[in-house]
């Protein structure tokens, strides 16, 4: 049976998850002050937006008439996550798109069309309202995507720790592209705060995406159909699954950070992509698995 | 807090991304929003049909009458015509595949002439004036000697019009070569039939069944065949009928049954002659309707001494007491008919085993009256049409033409001119036939697709599909019914009926009749001959179910039921002739080639060969270029039973080759308990040059041997065998 | 005799004879090219010798009750009827999918050449000018059978209780046809509230511990 799911959706849900995370990492850093923080505050901010586009991009290269996506907005289907999911994610791309913008400097800003010289003068007033309503929104688009496949037919995918599992993995990634950058484009002093900072998230962060990862795995093969063989067992998906998702994914980044109070900003780089490819294989070998 | 550098250092800058994003989402986009209008809203009748036009079905003598839908000038889907009693308005899904063969991309609309390697288009014109000139020249070149000069491969499908056409056209040319699809077909149960009782068609139609005690299924595998006569059966066994089905593979018939008996292919006339001894023995059968209706009663009962239970059980696989039981099971029914199916015809005994099932009926009085008889599938051509065949037929010349002379005659290089109407690989050997035609001067191929035939062909004139013409066709209840022209003819395809009758106009002049459409041909015939006296097109074009001959008068509705009334059969004595001087005596022997028969070559082939036909198909001719019937279509493959494959390697799944003594192909192996052991069956259909996977393959009369009974050609029973590929 | 709302076909298996006529007659009624089957037959043996059968189920949309596929929906495309028809709107259809995951019975195919999902919408444009859906006007034996009153011939039938109006009357056990048992509801629905709270419990808890190490009290630059 050909997959009615495939690449665009595994990509579509991961950029989808980061965005969330990287917004939420950009509205948190942006309580504390230093340069770092800053950083990292604005790194997020730029990601959000950049990779919610991407997101949707590839939701709407996946439907068969893609001219049509607009549809979706003119139904409010209560009942479906896939139109809760589009409604989330349109909202939540417009306001980390304003919030974006509103992290541009000054000067640019003013030159945005419209509103852009009168947000320009209250830019601390409109981060303080769009972080606000869009942690919520992040968050939501976070555990909808779960949410989509736990409740389809498909019995791999009808799985309680989906929502959880897509929801940690989302800050995990988010708060990973996020630190990426800042460590770009940020002071290496000024780094160090709130690379210690995300550390020790990082240890929460992580030890959450294990616990339901074990969780997914624990119901997955509770789950499996008579003489069906528990995907995440067996063939290329079970193989990704231990080695990608759980080894390089969440246990390796983990043993990266355990260090003590010094850690090498090269070895928490080397975290942070191994999380980035973590989350991806996720996404995919849990798309892919479901559906064969 | 620094500013400005940063946003360079990150590589691609923020706004030049969500630029690049948006460009890219609306270079994605805008094609889709352009092709956006075409979108159809839901459905072809959404819309609306214009109109319906009634038709029928051009494959098998079911003969469904149908109503064909069109929009404009297409036919957009077609029903079956509830006004029909034979089929309560159904079909199958052949008929309906129809719709998309009319409009196939791969359909060849214009005629094509040959040019070195390549094709040529040219004018129906020019294609006409190309075919005259060819068989003039062989009449100019041999005035005495044209036996087998020009031969015509039947059947022509089109319509009865066109069959007529045809005769004419290449009688009154002096050329009466036309091969009868019979010799494939048919021809010897409808050729047993008729010695034995007068006239080669079913002697009575399917709606006996309902007053029957008993019906038969001899071989008749009605669901594969004949879907919507189902019913029928479903119809009879609520009545209370007992139905027994003679098969040796379960299929869906089996669930239409009470009872199935498997047995050994190609023995049925060793059961029928046992039957009949048990009968005779036990002093079960009908005295007096013996003494009073059927000569060679003596003879019969001699041919039958032999055939004890026991040597049948050894014959046929049938145990010893179930052909007792089974004997004195009919004997007490009291009114049976017998159904054959198509497979009993193929093979090299089938003449013989007709006729002794014939006397299986006449022992027990089943031949004339409600609820008895013998049917036969694709056996329903009303005759009586002699009459107007001899007002073209030159006295002297011979009749239908026996397929082996055609062979001969080609591989001697004697046929100059060959009108393939039909596919070649309906004959044994298919690929001596093949060579030889390669012998033959001039080939015209009429079909619809460049398959096998057009491959050989020097001209092609495509015909038209059943929704391009109209004409009468004829059915298994001697039905005759009128088929309306739905749609016109696409590109510059043409009729049967107007080809031949424009051929025969061209080399015979004023001689040939004038003839604007089909109607003028059923006249011609209606007036000549006093069975046809009430096939006119109008109460044809008002009877969804047809008319059945005989029928001699306008106002006559037609001959249902039996066409013995009264045990009048057609015979010269009038009587059920058992007797036969062309046959002998009735007997039974295994069809040449059995593993049974030749111990010594049974070695090297050890199985019996199968084929048969599978719903979808209609043979292996154009339903292979219809991709809806590729979907449920699976290329060459066996049945077989799991005992037959067992320490030869082979599973389910596995490539084997299929070999016989004349070739092999490859084909997938499918274990079913469905088949008896011994036994390989495999789907007829497949054709190489179809496009679309699974109706594509090799051509199964590729490796059928070549041999005939006196009638016709033997397709099945013969040994083979089975090797991992 | 159960009656229910709405229409009903009704299938009966031991009249079944895998001719596909059903099949062919469904794709050209509703415009469903070669390779798109909106309705489907499949076979298998059932029994031993002598009593094997060959036994078969035409299968398509069961028209549910609580269709999850309406559930599903996230463009309008799909709804159900007053008279028990799901029906779909082609001209609403985007294609992303979500209703072929969601159906329990795997019914809605992807038609890519035609560029939205594909299902049996009870030949709505027949039945609504008073004809019989083509796959039972097509079908040689009468296994499928139309019944516009609800009247289902068969209690025992599957789907019969749980309110489909595609009712099968079959042979042997509906596992042995591949039919879910026990019949499904709204999977889209079963459970829905709670998997979000599985999601946004524990994820709002996190971003809240987060918040907190993070707040301006905390130890940072001045």
């Amino acid at each position: 049976m050909a997959e009615t799911w495939g690449f665009p959706i595994a990509l579509d849900l991961f950029f989808a998850g980061l965005a969330a995370g990287a917004f939420c990492l950009s509205v948190f850093a942006g309580r504390k002050k230093g340069e770092g923080f800053e950083a990292l505050s604005r790194a997020g901010a730029f990601l959000a937006p950049a990779s919610i586009v991407f997101g949707l991009a590839m939701l709407t290269l996946d439907l068969m008439s893609r001219e049509r996506f607009w549809y979706t907005l003119s139904v409010f289907n209560v009942t479906s996550p896939m139109s809760m999911g589009a409604w989330l994610l349109t909202l939540f791309a417009l306001v980390s798109v304003a919030y974006g913008l509103c992290r541009l400097p000054g000067p640019v800003l003013s030159r945005v069309p419209v509103a852009g010289g009168a947000v320009a003068r209250r830019r601390a007033v409109c981060l303080r309202v769009l972080g606000t309503a869009g942690v919520p929104l992040a968050l939501a688009v976070s555990v909808y995507t779960g949410v989509l496949l736990s409740v389809s037919s498909l019995p791999f995918w009808r799985n309680g720790a989906l929502p959880a599992l897509f929801c940690s993995s989302a800050m995990t990634t988010g708060f990973a592209g996020g630190a990426l950058a800042a460590l770009r484009t940020g002071a290496p002093e000024a780094m160090e705060r709130p690379l210690l900072w995300l550390r020790s998230a990082y240890r929460v962060l992580l030890s959450c995406c294990l616990a339901f990862a074990l969780l997914f795995t624990v119901l997955a093969f509770l789950n499996t159909q008579r003489g069906d063989p528990c995907r995440l067992f067996t063939g290329w998906t079970g193989a990704l699954w231990w080695a990608g998702v759980v080894g390089l994914g969440i246990l390796l980044p983990l043993a990266l950070m355990a260090d003590g109070e010094r850690t090498g900003r090269r070895r928490l780089a080397a975290a942070f992509w191994l999380v980035l490819a973590g989350g991806f294989l996720l996404r995919l070998v849990i798309v892919f698995a479901g559906q064969a | 807090m620094k500013v400005g550098d940063g946003k360079k250092k990150a590589g691609i800058s923020r706004r030049g991304f969500l630029k690049a994003g948006a460009l890219g989402a609306g270079a994605v986009l805008a094609p889709r929003v352009a092709r956006g209008a075409g979108r159809p809203a839901s459905g072809p009748a959404e819309g609306e049909i214009d109109r319906e036009v009634a038709s029928c079905c051009q494959f098998c003598q079911v003969r469904c009458t149908t109503l064909a839908q069109v929009r404009g000038d297409r036919v957009v889907n077609v029903y079956g015509n509830k006004g029909n009693a034979w089929t309560d308005g159904k079909m199958c899904p052949k008929g309906q595949a129809l719709v998309e063969l009319t409009y196939s991309p791969h359909r060849l609309l214009y005629p094509l002439l040959r040019d070195g390697s390549a094709w040529r288009r040219v004018t129906y014109g020019e294609a006409l004036d190309a075919v005259a000139g060819q068989i003039l020249k062989v009449k100019a070149a041999f005035p005495e000697d044209h036996a087998h000069r020009v031969v015509l491969f039947a059947p022509l499908w089109e319509s009865h019009e066109s069959e007529i056409a045809a005769q004419m056209a290449l009688y009154m040319s002096g050329f009466p070569d036309i091969c009868s699809p019979g010799d494939t077909c048919i021809g010897s149960s409808a050729t047993a039939l008729r010695i034995c009782l007068g006239s080669p068609v079913s002697t009575t139609t399917v709606d006996e069944v309902l007053n029957a005690e008993t019906l038969v299924l001899w071989g008749a595998n009605i669901a594969e065949m004949y879907p919507p006569y189902v019913r029928w059966i479903d119809r009879a066994r609520e009545k209370g009928v007992r139905v027994v089905y003679l098969d040796p593979r379960v299929t869906a018939t089996s669930n239409n049954c009470d009872e199935q008996i498997m047995g050994r292919p190609g023995t049925d006339g060793a059961l029928a002659l046992g039957l009949a001894r048990v009968m005779i023995k036990e002093d079960l059968y009908d005295r007096a309707y013996v003494a009073r209706h059927v000569d060679g009663f003596t003879e019969l009962a001699a041919a039958a001494e032999g055939y004890t239970p026991e040597k049948v059980a050894g014959i046929t696989w049938i145990p010893a007491e179930r052909v007792t039981a089974l004997a004195r099971q009919l004997a007490a029914s009291r009114r049976t008919v017998v159904w054959l199916g198509g497979s009993i015809s193929r093979y090299t005994n089938s003449l013989q085993s007709v006729r002794a099932i014939v006397a299986l009926q006449a022992l027990t009085a089943n031949l004339s009256g409600p609820g008895k008889g013998i049917m036969n599938v694709q056996g329903g051509k009303p005759g009586g049409v002699e009459p107007f065949e001899e007002t073209f037929r030159p006295p002297g010349l011979e009749g239908a033409l026996s397929f082996r002379k055609v062979l001969f005659a080609m591989e001697q290089k004697r046929v100059k001119v060959l009108l393939l109407n039909s596919s070649y690989r309906r004959y044994p050997d298919a690929r001596r036939v093949r060579k030889a035609i390669g012998n033959v001067d001039f080939v015209v191929y009429r079909g619809f697709f460049m398959d096998d035939e057009a491959a050989l062909a020097h001209l092609i004139i495509p015909g038209t599909m059943p929704f391009e013409s109209a004409g009468s066709q004829y059915g298994a209840q001697r039905q005759l019914v009128w088929r309306n022209q739905v749609v016109p003819a696409r590109g510059e395809t043409v009729e049967d009926w107007r080809f031949y009758s424009d051929l025969g106009r061209k080399i015979n002049g004023e001689k040939f009749p004038a003839v604007k459409d089909p109607e003028d041909i059923l006249e011609m015939v209606r007036r000549k001959c006093p069975t046809w006296a009430g096939f006119t097109k109008e109460r044809l074009q008002k009877a969804p179910a047809g008319i059945c001959w005989p029928c001699p008068g306008e106002d006559h509705p037609g001959t249902r039921g039996t066409l013995y009334p009264g045990n009048r059969f057609m015979t010269t004595s009038g009587k059920v002739e058992l007797r036969s001087q062309a046959l002998g005596p009735i007997e039974w022997s295994d069809p040449e080639g059995a593993p049974q028969a030749e111990p010594e070559k049974s070695k090297d082939f050890p199985l019996i060969f199968l084929q048969g036909k599978v719903v979808q198909h209609w043979q292996h001719t154009y339903t292979n270029w219809s991709a809806y019937m590729s979907q449920f279509s699976n290329g060459n493959y066996v049945q077989v039973h799991p005992d037959t494959v067992k320490g030869k390697g082979l599973k389910d799944g596995d490539w084997a080759n299929l070999e016989t003594e004349v070739g092999k192909i490859r084909v997938r192996v499918v274990v079913s308990e469905t088949i008896l052991p011994g036994l390989v069956w495999t789907p007829s259909h497949p054709a190489n040059t179809s496009p679309y996977d699974g109706n594509k393959g090799e051509s199964i009369n590729t490796i059928v041997p070549s041999s005939w009974d006196k009638v016709s050609a033997q397709f099945n029973g013969f040994g083979c065998r089975l090797t991992k590929a | 005799m159960r009656t229910m709302a709405g229409r009903l076909i009704f299938f009966e298996g031991k009249k079944c004879i895998r001719c596909h006529s059903c099949e062919v007659g469904c794709q050209l009624e509703n415009d469903a090219p070669p390779g798109v089957r909106l309705r489907w037959v499949t076979s298998h043996v059932r029994g031993h010798v002598p009593a094997l059968r060959e036994v078969s189920v035409s299968t398509a949309c069961f028209h549910c009750s609580d269709p999850s596929c309406v559930a599903a929906c996230p463009a309008g495309a799909l709804r159900r009827r007053s008279d028990g028809v799901v029906e779909h709107l082609r001209s609403r259809c985007i294609g992303c999918g979500y209703c072929v995951q969601s159906c329990p019975f795997h019914v809605p195919k992807r038609s890519p050449a035609q560029h939205t999902m594909r299902k049996c919408s009870f030949c709505v444009q027949r039945i609504d000018r008073g004809k019989e859906p083509a796959c039972v006007a097509k079908c040689p034996t009468g296994a499928l059978s139309y019944h516009p009153d609800g009247k289902t011939p068969d209690a025992q039938a599957y789907g019969s209780a749980e309110g489909l109006h595609m009712v099968y009357a079959l042979q042997g056990p509906p596992e042995e046809y591949r039919l879910p048992v026990p019949v499904p509801r709204n999977t889209v629905a079963a459970g829905q509230p709670w998997k979000w709270l599985g999601g946004l419990l524990p994820g709002a808890l996190v971003l809240a511990w987060l918040w907190k190490r993070l707040s301006p009290t905390e130890e940072g630059d001045g």
